[in-house]
């Protein structure tokens, strides 16, 4: 992504393009007539929330990794955030999402894997050609 | 990340690593796997359209065409899951308005709401780089 960020990086923020291109859109979907504008003073707002929506869900999923002692974060965590924070109505499509996640990633894993293993092969190879004696290894 | 796109819409999405290194601002935050920070963007995405949405309807209800600050706090007003942890976060006007903000009324012991902070204010950040203290959310009692 070329989101070239002003940002200081002690701060870390979302990029504000992304972010008004979500509100926009939205936006776009509800109004009737569609010529509803953000001011930028709400844009930065709308950044901010989010950014604030992270830490909220973040820690209060950590929370609850911790009670179940575990070291990593994981989406059941943040199922369980969300309910807790009373965000129930995402679940739902988040679950969605996610199922196509794991299916678009289970797909570049076998590829990823297949192209280890054919770059194995070859290294073993290559190896095996070059050693002409085979004494001690070295 | 805003390549890979659905075959049936076009989605923005939060690039990973920015994500990632927002979660990690908090020192509590260890690790996150690649399905759990997934989520963690993909609901801000809902949750940024929700906030949107509610936002749109104050301003339409206020008769406006622009959203503007106050119809996003009047919005986050009503909605008493964002409020929670969203409310006293909220950026100040940039334009020192003598609004009859109801933050005033409330007497807060947490100083973040009384602190007056230019818009886009970084305060914020401030307790999420500090290791000791802990998320506004948590201060605030409502």
């Amino acid at each position: 992504m070329g989101d070239t960020e002003k940002a200081v990086p002690e701060t870390e923020e979302l990029p504000r393009t992304i972010v008004r291109r979500i509100v926009k859109d939205k936006l776009s979907r509800c109004s009737k007539d569609g010529d509803i504008s953000v001011h930028k003073d709400a844009l930065l707002a709308f950044a901010e929330s989010a950014r604030i929506f992270i830490h909220y869900i973040s820690a209060t999923a950590n929370d609850i990794c911790k009670e179940s002692k575990r070291q990593i974060l994981n989406a059941d965590d943040i199922f369980k955030a969300l309910e807790e924070t009373e965000f129930h109505e995402f679940v739902r499509p988040l679950k969605a999402s996610l199922e196509e996640f794991k299916r678009k990633n289970a797909g570049k894993k076998a590829e990823a894997s297949k192209a280890k293993e054919i770059k194995k092969k070859r290294k073993l190879e290559d190896e095996s050609s070059d050693k002409g004696v085979d004494a001690d290894g070295k | 990340m805003a390549d890979e796109d659905n075959s049936e819409t076009v989605r923005s999405e939060f690039p990973t690593g920015r994500v990632k290194r927002i979660m990690k601002l908090d020192s509590d935050i260890n690790r996150v796997n690649s399905e759990g920070l997934f989520l963690v963007s993909r609901s801000t995405e809902l949750f940024l359209q929700f906030l949107a949405e509610k936002s749109a309807q104050v301003a339409f209800e206020k008769k406006r065409k622009t959203v503007k600050l106050e119809h996003i706090r009047i919005a986050v007003k009503r909605h008493q899951p964002t409020s929670d942890f969203l409310l006293d976060s909220l950026p100040l006007p940039s334009q020192s308005q003598p609004l009859n903000r109801p933050a005033a009324d409330r007497s807060h012991s947490c100083s973040v709401a009384d602190k007056e902070a230019p818009a886009g204010t970084r305060r914020i950040d401030e307790f999420f780089r500090k290791p000791d203290d802990e998320a506004p959310g948590k201060m605030n009692e409502s």
